[in-house]
């Protein structure tokens, strides 16, 4: 599995490629450990090039939105393939995670969040 | 259950206004009407006179009124229930010339019962046949009844006919007009104009075709001159029967037999949004309505009848598939037959409206047969069944007098890229069969083999069944969620094996190892436990495998465990 990231302003982007299966979700826990215990509080997992994701995969994505928002932060998805989407919505996680079709909106969301309401 | 398509106004079971009706109705003779040119070719290459031209032209027109009341019937196993009109089939034409030529008239009649006698037996047990049309089949054989149209539909928009091979620039403006007015009301109008796209890209087209000079006062004087009402002189019934013009008759019907399978297969993918293969004992209750048709047609003195694909992309294209209009269609075609005068308003039509018209109605069918094809996986050997007859199909009419010297009696097969396109795909079909597995067997080693390993196998097996995508990935996604909740965790002692079966209806994936059954809750485990490691975090998995599986049965004994998994197809 190839995961790369970026950052835009203070958001994480995570942009894991390929099939997220036990093997590869150990690969991503770690890079996701490494994020928050890095001092990251604002993720966005962009799954554009994710074709397949296991329970493992779904695990891994679980846990670490129960630590961020533990610390304070939040963990958001964007661009799910269909068979992606349907996965998390078989398992009942579209519910706990906020999901966007672009990765703009994901992050922008960190922002409106941010501002003080008026 | 059948799911209503979101893009139909009146799907099959819905009954349109009687005015509304009656209007689609009229919309699709327009375009049955085109075909009326078959029989007048029949009797001109034998000399005929006009009257005879007329009688079989005024047949004709019954022949396609019952025709089509006939397949949308769908009472005491006649007629598939949809509307799925008939015409003058182009697979009799080649038959048919020949006979009217050996021996007249009377012996096209003849042969033509007989022809449709055969269909009749045929759709009988048809049904038993299924084997022989997989998607990929069917879909090549719809794909291929748009793209025999071609030559017609360019022809006809081009302004040319047999002594007309030059195209003058009025003629280019009435088939753009009218194709711009059909294709901007289907794609940019709202409400229920759609339904009319066909009927007001004619009229319009009709209309500029006066000033045009296309439709002359000799169009006009024709019409004045017909007869407003007349009964089909006696003189002209008759039949007789030639035991060597057999076989080219049951090849014709054989080439229609399977030009109607596709057409059934369209109508049965057009009206339910889950459609997943051909339902055959439908195709069967078809296949008996256009025999009958076909020995009706003979009877009262015409060509073979068979289903129309333009009418059923005319359907497509407004949205409105209700039977209802079969039954109105046969009202006005019987109707029209026994009132000339009327009739000859179709016969007039500008070869531009009726290019135009049919690039319109073939659009749809063409892309419908390539959604068939593409609704399963493919692998080389299916590549190829598609790709070869689609390539030497179209050889037929990209590449004219190419098979000028085939005998006679195959000419049938070989004077349309569809009857060659689909005798070809139906004969590779059966000798593709060859060598493919219904079972085949995956070790799986813990530690070892992962999710692409899963991957790599269903999918190439999923292509060799020509499987449907969506169901190889749930297998797929099962498979590795029992394999991630007893290989890693220790539950399997050693290697998994698995073997995954497949027929149409059914893909089924059995593993067994030696170890302890995988936990298979009926709910979602909490989010703390699904935070646990090891072991007991694996509800999860056994969770999503009886989501994505129809059923999951676990059976153990002596120490060997077998999970099976079913997946409806």
């Amino acid at each position: 599995m190839k995961i790369d990231n970026k950052s835009s302003g203070d958001v994480e982007i995570i942009l894991p490629a390929g099939r997220l299966d036990a093997p590869s979700s150990e690969e991503l826990q770690e890079r996701m450990v490494g994020l928050i215990d890095g001092g990251c509080r604002k993720i966005v997992a962009n799954f554009s090039g994710v074709e397949y994701i296991s329970s493992s995969g779904l695990r891994v994505m679980l846990a670490s939105l129960k630590r961020l928002r533990k610390a304070g932060g939040d963990l958001k998805l964007a661009r799910l393939h269909p068979y992606v989407r349907e996965t998390f919505e078989i398992a009942g996680f579209t519910q706990l995670f906020e999901i966007y079709d672009r990765e703009e909106e994901a992050v922008g969301e960190f922002g409106r969040q941010d501002r003080p309401s008026q | 259950m059948v799911k209503r398509p979101p893009n139909l106004t009146y799907a099959v079971d819905d009954e349109p206004p009687l005015l509304t009706n009656l209007l689609l109705g009229l919309q699709h003779v327009f375009l049955i009407t085109i075909s009326l040119i078959f029989p007048v070719v029949i009797v001109r290459s034998i000399g005929g006179t006009p009257q005879e031209a007329e009688f079989m032209v005024s047949m004709s027109m019954l022949a396609a009124g019952v025709g089509t009341v006939l397949h949308a019937l769908n009472r005491r196993g006649i007629g598939s229930g949809y509307l799925c009109p008939s015409l003058c089939g182009p697979s009799f034409l080649s038959a048919s010339l020949l006979a009217a030529n050996v021996g007249g008239l009377h012996l096209l009649f003849g042969m033509t019962s007989v022809a449709g006698l055969f269909e009749v037996l045929l759709s009988r047990w048809i049904h038993r046949l299924r084997v022989l049309f997989p998607p990929e089949v069917t879909g090549l054989v719809v794909a291929m009844v748009g793209i025999s149209v071609i030559p017609t539909a360019l022809t006809n928009f081009m302004g040319r006919n047999a002594t007309d091979a030059v195209t003058e620039m009025p003629e280019l403006l009435v088939a753009f007009v009218t194709l711009g007015t059909m294709v901007g009301i289907s794609v940019w109008s709202r409400g229920k104009l759609r339904l009319y796209s066909v009927l007001v890209g004619m009229t319009i087209g009709y209309l500029a075709s006066i000033p045009l000079g296309i439709l002359t006062v000799d169009h006009l004087a024709l019409f004045a001159e017909a007869p407003l009402a007349a009964v089909p002189h006696l003189d002209y019934f008759g039949w007789s029967f030639d035991v060597a013009l057999l076989l080219p008759f049951m090849i014709a019907i054989t080439c229609s037999t399977l030009k109607t399978i596709g057409d059934i297969t369209t109508c049965q993918k057009i009206n339910d949004a889950d459609w997943r293969r051909t339902d055959m004992m439908n195709v069967g209750q078809g296949i008996l309505a256009d025999g009958l048709s076909a020995v009706f047609g003979g009877l009262v003195g015409t060509m073979g009848q068979s289903t129309s694909s333009s009418n059923i992309g005319l359907s497509i294209g407004t949205g409105a598939t209700s039977r209802r209009i079969a039954f109105a269609i046969g009202g006005i075609l019987v109707f029209l037959a026994f009132l000339p005068k009327l009739a000859m308003v179709f016969v007039v039509m500008p070869e531009p409206v009726m290019g135009a018209t049919l690039i319109y109605s073939v659009s749809f069918m063409i892309i419908a047969g390539f959604q068939i094809i593409m609704s399963r996986m493919l692998d080389a050997r299916r590549t190829f069944l598609v790709g070869i007859p689609l390539i030497m199909g179209l050889s037929v009419d990209a590449l004219p007098g190419l098979y000028d010297d085939v005998p006679t009696i195959l000419s049938p097969i070989f004077s349309s890229s569809l009857s060659l396109a689909a005798v070809l795909v139906v004969i590779l079909n059966l000798i593709f069969r060859i060598g493919i597995a219904k079972r085949q067997r995956l070790v799986l080693k813990p530690g070892v083999d992962d999710a692409d390993s899963i991957f790599n196998f269903m999918e190439r097996q999923g292509a060799a069944w020509g499987a449907r995508r969506e169901v190889i990935y749930r297998a797929i996604s099962a498979t590795n969620e029992l394999f991630e909740a007893v290989g890693p965790t220790g539950l399997a002692e050693g290697d998994i094996d698995v073997e995954v079966s497949f027929d149409e209806l059914n893909l089924d994936v059995v593993a067994r190892y030696r170890g302890e059954p995988p936990a298979l809750p009926s709910t979602r485990p909490a989010e703390e436990e699904l935070l646990r490691e090891g072991p007991s975090a694996t509800g999860l998995a056994g969770f999503m495998m009886t989501r994505y599986a129809n059923s999951v049965r676990v059976d153990t004994k002596d120490g060997a465990c077998r999970v099976r998994l079913h997946f409806d197809h």
